[in-house]
């Protein structure tokens, strides 16, 4: 059998190779690679993602198309041309399609690699310094190959079960168009044709996106495979139909064997997959475990052992917590949903602990119950995993990665969250973290600096902290250290941007920024002991953030094609310098009222305006400004569902939280700005609002409880009605 | 080689019955040929040997275990030639050939060759198949059923659209092959019949009417095939199937054949052809479609 | 021709398309991607109006139009198909008229335009019934008119016409068909850009809504490419009828 099989490969490998439909599918999809850049400009502008990504993803779509029609035709011409009729006399019907579709596999495998060296010396030139190869041909390897393989055993199976052209052309359509619609339009393990990548970087590069990509296509060969085993069970015999067919082939265990592995495979591997939690798709915000919360000190000090191993991109942790006085019942801890609790101590006794299997926002409950009696004591929680992203923002970036070259992980997918025990210690935490010694961390945003090199390829540092850690980054990071007056900056950046941010002289551009606000509403005071650190994110995040001494970028701000076009890079040059002035506005607005109108989103957007302002002139401002934040707000009022609130209800939670979600941010970003710009005409002009923010500024410290849009309207004298926009 | 049809009725699922109850040894070597009406069931026979058809009832035998679990061994002795089939247009001669040989798992390629010279096609081995002239595309088929001395050869209709010289000499070729194996020729053609066949099978309405010699079929038309002049615009005579008229001087010279020759008709010797159509056309022979068949 | 010859020929020809292997699957998949749209889409309402808003009605059937079309196009393709041809050489001999049978091409290709329509138009009706409670389907009636028949006339015209000079036009035209719908201009023949841009550009009444228009340069529009099919239908006919003579 396996010799006959072998025998007809060879031969429809010969005949295929000279077959005009087969050449013309090989040009097809070798051309189509440019197409993606052509139609289409992807947001990151990172050139991994220009290069690399989007012609790769483009020719895998656009290719696995083609191969699936040339595999209908080839298939289809046998019976359409009466070979058949001559082939069936001497050959098994099913072993000869069989051996047609192992050749087609084998064409589509040459073409991948003919196509990646055809691209390789163009895609090397341009990307320049920042190309990999390592990574360019996995790209092909990964998403490339594997789709059109899934394609080609996909349409094959049609054409075997329908034995028409139009009907497995039509089934072929509904399949990819599930793929390609809007249902699964940020579903990873949906796209089957066109797989789902957010982007790539290139400063700080994660193997993430591949680590997925591959696992997806390894579901979808199984998922393929035993469509097409079955199908082959489907091969007419004696001129009779499907049925018939179906019934004398299905004796065949030899195949079914093999379909049946291959469908439980994919079922398994689909519903183990550890990439992203079951979480509900969008954040929730009413989570519904509800906590009796005492404000008892509970713990005295914690030690954070952590090692992170890239190569298998697993953390392997311990915490151990000084307990005072155990909390009364059953208490709660979120963490990961890929990490296990490997074991959990009190004082040497193991803990009794379930996990609960409702995954929320990216995190998984457990809980746990120590003795209430035993004080003082050393409660040791050990965990391991893999971690996976919450669901409800797998679409819009990767927040928990341990790759060689990059890593990041927030919250419950560093420590757990003890939820009932509080400290009242002010950093009561030692974090001990190791990673490759090559790599640069940042922990809770700040820079990590005391470390003990381990000899083995990995450095440990150690960091005080409070008890919870919101961030852990580490990257190829380069860092350059200059002063403004009082305040020392730490520019942190990947290093491969080095050349850029000398060629752009991108130091400058900041001192003028914070001397800007410096000037305008007076010398920073929040930051961290006068010291601010700027600082480069992968561009798999999006915009940035500030918190208290340290602001942070995605990467698009510092890539040659945002700083080449500061028209297209508005939204770019506008994260860079908002992110930064989110210094002086950081701290306010922390009682938020009227839908959350106020927040410290409205003044940074107003400062930032005001300063492009300055910067590139009030045509320039008024444009992507003021005239977008108008537009903006006339859609919010125009919306149908926001001047019905009652046909709300109607839409399905994710539209209804979709919705939601876009009015808080217009409220925060266009809104409010465009208030304080009415605030500002009726205040008289810049300059007087300049001299209230300032007061504003320097008062900060009499609002403990926050800055709230009462105390904005009393500096500026205005009622909430004066600053009405209708 | 040895093959036994035992029995066998073919039904096809739209209800049209294509074979009913026929039986058949056939050993090698033995050249036999198919002769019959369109529609008689002769390419559903040649289907049913090749295993292309499952039989509604009864079995065949090979070498005397059933065909189906010998299938493998069938199609490695098998060369066949349907009466009609489809190339592959792009490939040249050479390369469908060899595709064909690759499939028979046949490696010599002196194979090809030889069937090239057999069929005559050595010239055109570089064309391409779509540049063919019927007559070379159906050489090609007969081609690749030659291919690698096959033990049994089914040809149904081999020599459609060949010219007569091209005819003769394939039908020779078929002769010299059939020395050592079964080989099955359906045709309409009773000439290649007479030419070649050591033994003739006359199917009709999917019964064998006749199985034995092309001689005994001849015998036991005697005294059924006459001559008679007739007239412009006479009414055949009851009974009687014309087998050919040709006009003269005196009239309309009608060869006839019938089960009691008109005592007009002089009684003549009879050749193959009239011997079929006495075969198919004998009252006794003939069925009522809408009567259930005896059995044979 | 008589009247009643043409009607069964009509007949046949529609029975032959109607039952095409092809044709059910393709209602088929008209009909999901409608209900898809609707939601997906549709039920957000465009350019902020209501889902069940005019605008909004008519930026679904313009979404829904190019499959539609497609689908028209893949019919037609059946036409001029290699079996086709040489039952041509028989039905050539015929008496027929090739005006007659121009005609009646378009009008079978219109009768499953118009199923596929009709099946659009009952999805979105139902879809505004069970979802919002909607009933006053009277506005929409106009406008599904000016949509729905010069694209169809235009796309079957050109379809025809390219067909009749070599098949594989017609699928040369799907690709500009699927590539050239939602632009924002007049000139959108499928018209969803026109109705999801125009909306933002109006003011709106008092109930919120911009008042349902269309400028008269769309409806000149509309007739003019209207108007371009039927000129492609004509020439259709002298193409045909010069090949049949030269036949």
């Amino acid at each position: 059998m396996k010799r006959i099989l072998f025998s007809f490969y060879r031969v429809e490998l010969k005949r295929l190779l000279s077959s005009r439909n087969v050449i013309t599918a090989a040009i097809l999809s070798m051309l189509s690679l440019p197409l993606g850049n052509l139609l289409y400009e992807h947001s990151s502008r990172v050139m991994s993602a220009r290069y690399i990504m989007t012609p790769v993803l483009t020719g895998t779509t656009v290719g696995a198309v083609v191969w699936a029609v040339v595999m209908i035709m080839e298939s289809d011409r046998l019976q359409r041309s009466g070979v058949h009729i001559l082939t069936d006399a001497v050959a098994p019907p099913a072993s000869l399609s069989a051996a047609r579709t192992l050749a087609l596999l084998t064409i589509s495998m040459i073409v991948t690699a003919l196509t990646a060296l055809v691209y390789l010396p163009y895609t090397a030139a341009r990307m320049s310094y920042l190309f990999s190869p390592g990574f360019y041909f996995a790209n092909f390897a990964v998403f490339m190959l594997p789709t059109w393989w899934i394609s080609i055993l996909l349409a094959d199976a049609l054409y075997q079960i329908t034995r028409r052209v139009e009907g497995s052309v039509i089934l072929y359509i509904a399949i990819a168009g599930v793929s390609v619609s809007g249902i699964a339009s940020s579903d990873y393990f949906m796209r089957w044709i066109n797989p789902f990548v957010i982007t790539y970087s290139d400063g700080f590069p994660s193997i993430w996106p591949l680590r997925i990509g591959l696992y997806t296509r390894v579901i979808w060969i199984c998922i393929a495979l035993a469509f097409w085993l079955i199908s082959m069970l489907c091969v007419r015999r004696y001129q009779r139909g499907l049925v018939f067919s179906f019934r004398k082939n299905v004796r065949k265990l030899y195949i079914l064997a093999p379909a049946a592995v291959s469908a439980a495979a994919a079922v398994c591997l689909w519903h183990f997959q550890p990439f992203i939690d079951h979480g509900p798709e969008y954040f929730d915000y009413k989570p519904e475990i509800v906590l009796e919360i005492d404000d008892a000190n509970r713990i005295s000090s914690i030690l954070y052992s952590i090692e992170l191993d890239p190569a298998s991109g697993t953390l392997s942790a311990k915490a151990e917590y000084d307990i005072q006085v155990p909390y009364r019942g059953e208490a709660l801890l979120y963490l990961n949903p890929g990490y296990r609790i490997t074991s959990m101590s009190y004082d040497g006794e193991a803990v009794p602990f379930r996990t609960v299997d409702s995954d929320i926002n990216g995190q998984r409950p457990t809980y746990f119950e120590l003795p209430e009696q035993l004080c003082n004591k050393t409660l040791v929680i050990e965990y391991s995993g893999f971690p996976t992203q919450g669901k409800c923002w797998s679409s819009s970036m990767v927040m928990d990665t341990i790759d060689r070259d990059y890593i990041t992980l927030s919250t419950c997918a560093i420590v757990p969250m003890l939820e009932n025990y509080y400290t009242g210690v002010d950093k009561a935490a030692i974090a001990e973290i190791t990673i490759p010694d090559n790599l640069t961390p940042f922990l809770n945003h700040a820079r990590m600096t005391q470390y003990v090199d381990n000899g083995d390829g990995t450095k440990t540092w150690t960091e005080r902290c409070p008890k919870y850690l919101s961030d852990l980054t580490a990257g190829y990071y380069t860092i350059d250290t200059f002063n403004i007056g009082e305040l020392e900056v730490d520019f942190a950046y990947g290093t491969a941007y080095e050349e850029t941010v000398r060629e752009n002289d991108i130091q400058q551009a900041i001192i003028d920024i914070l001397t800007y606000c410096s000037d305008h509403y007076g010398e920073l005071f929040s930051a961290d002991d006068g010291h601010l650190l700027l600082r480069q994110e992968s561009s798999m995040f999006m915009g940035g953030y500030a918190v208290t001494g340290v602001s942070t970028w995605f990467e698009t701000i510092l890539t040659p094609d945002t700083l080449r076009d500061t028209d297209k890079g508005a939204s770019a040059t506008e994260v860079f310098i908002h992110e930064m002035i989110h210094q002086w506005w950081g701290g306010l607005g922390l009682s938020c009222t009227n839908e959350e109108l106020w927040s410290p989103e409205g003044l940074t957007v107003y400062s930032t305006y005001r300063l492009v302002k300055e910067k590139y002139g009030a045509l320039y401002a008024q444009q992507y400004y003021v005239d977008a934040w108008k537009k903006s707000v006339d859609g919010q009022n125009r919306s149908f569902y926001n001047r019905h609130p009652e046909y709300l209800a109607l839409l399905p939670e994710l539209y209804q939280s979709q919705i939601a979600s876009a009015n808080r941010g217009i409220n925060r970003y266009q809104r409010m700005p465009l208030m304080i710009l009415k605030a500002e005409e009726l205040v008289g002009g810049e300059e007087q609002m300049d001299e209230i923010l300032r007061r504003m500024y320097a008062d900060q410290d009499q609002y403990e409880n926050g800055f709230g849009f009462e105390d904005f309207l009393r500096y500026c004298n205005l009622t909430e009605e004066d600053l009405n926009l209708e | 080689m040895k093959i036994d049809v035992d029995h066998i009725t073919m039904i096809y699922p739209s209800g049209k019955k294509a074979l009913q109850d026929i039986s058949l040894h056939a050993e090698s070597p033995n050249f036999i040929g198919v002769l019959g009406p369109n529609g008689a069931g002769k390419t559903t026979l040649m289907k049913l040997l090749i295993a292309g058809l499952l039989p509604t009832k009864g079995e065949i035998l090979l070498n005397e275990m059933p065909l189906l679990s010998q299938e493998k061994y069938l199609k490695s002795q098998l060369g066949y030639l349907p009466q009609s089939f489809g190339l592959y247009d792009e490939l040249t001669v050479w390369q469908f050939l060899d595709y064909m040989a690759a499939l028979k798992n046949i490696k010599d390629p002196g194979a090809i060759t030889e069937v090239l010279e057999r069929t005559n096609m050595t010239g055109q081995k570089k064309t391409r198949i779509r540049s063919l002239s019927g007559g070379q595309r159906q050489r090609v088929g007969i081609a690749q059923a030659l291919l690698g001395n096959p033990q049994l050869i089914i040809l149904d209709e081999p020599t459609v659209g060949l010219d007569p010289e091209e005819r003769v000499k394939f039908r020779n070729i078929f002769s010299e092959m059939a020395q050592d194996k079964i080989v099955l020729l359906s045709t309409h053609i009773v000439e290649d019949v007479q030419a070649v066949c050591n033994r003739v099978l006359v199917i009709h309405d999917g019964l064998i009417l006749f199985d034995g010699t092309p001689s005994r079929l001849i015998a036991q038309t005697e005294q059924h095939v006459g001559i008679y002049h007739a007239q412009l615009g006479d009414a055949v005579p009851d009974g009687c199937q014309i087998v050919s008229k040709v006009h003269t001087a005196d009239g309309i010279r009608s060869r006839i054949v019938a089960e009691h020759l008109p005592p007009y008709a002089q009684p003549c010797e009879p050749t193959l052809e009239d011997a079929y159509l006495y075969c198919i056309h004998r009252p006794q022979n003939r069925i009522d479609p809408r009567e259930e068949p005896a059995a044979k | 021709m008589n009247k009643k010859c043409f009607l069964k020929i009509l007949c046949y020809e529609l029975r032959r398309t109607l039952l095409n292997r092809l044709f059910p699957g393709l209602l088929l998949v008209n009909g999901l991607y409608a209900w898809f749209l609707l939601s997906y889409d549709i039920v957000l309402g465009t350019a902020y109006t209501a889902p069940f808003s005019v605008w909004s009605y008519c930026t679904y059937l313009g979404k829904t139009l190019p499959v539609a079309a497609v689908t028209v196009l893949l019919l037609l393709s059946n036409y001029y198909s290699r079996k086709q041809k040489q039952i041509e050489e028989l039905t050539a001999a015929t008496p027929v008229s090739p005006f007659s049978q121009v005609l009646i091409r378009t009008l079978a290709a219109g009768s499953c335009f118009l199923l596929i329509c009709l099946v659009e138009i009952a999805l979105s009706l139902l879809f505004y019934i069970q979802f919002f409670r909607f009933h006053d389907f009277a506005a929409f009636i106009l406008p599904t008119f000016l949509l729905i028949l010069p694209c169809f006339i235009l796309i079957n015209g050109l379809g025809q016409l390219l067909g009749s000079l070599h098949r594989s036009l017609i699928y040369a035209l799907i690709l500009p068909a699927l590539a050239l719908h939602s632009i924002p201009s007049v000139f959108d023949l499928f018209s969803a850009g026109y109705f999801s841009t125009v909306p933002l550009t109006l003011p709106v009444g008092a109930d919120g809504e911009p008042a349902f228009t269309v400028s008269a340069a769309f409806t000149a529009t509309r007739l003019s490419y209207a108007a371009l099919g039927i000129a492609c239908i004509c020439l259709t006919t002298v193409l045909s009828a010069r090949k049949s003579r030269k036949a």
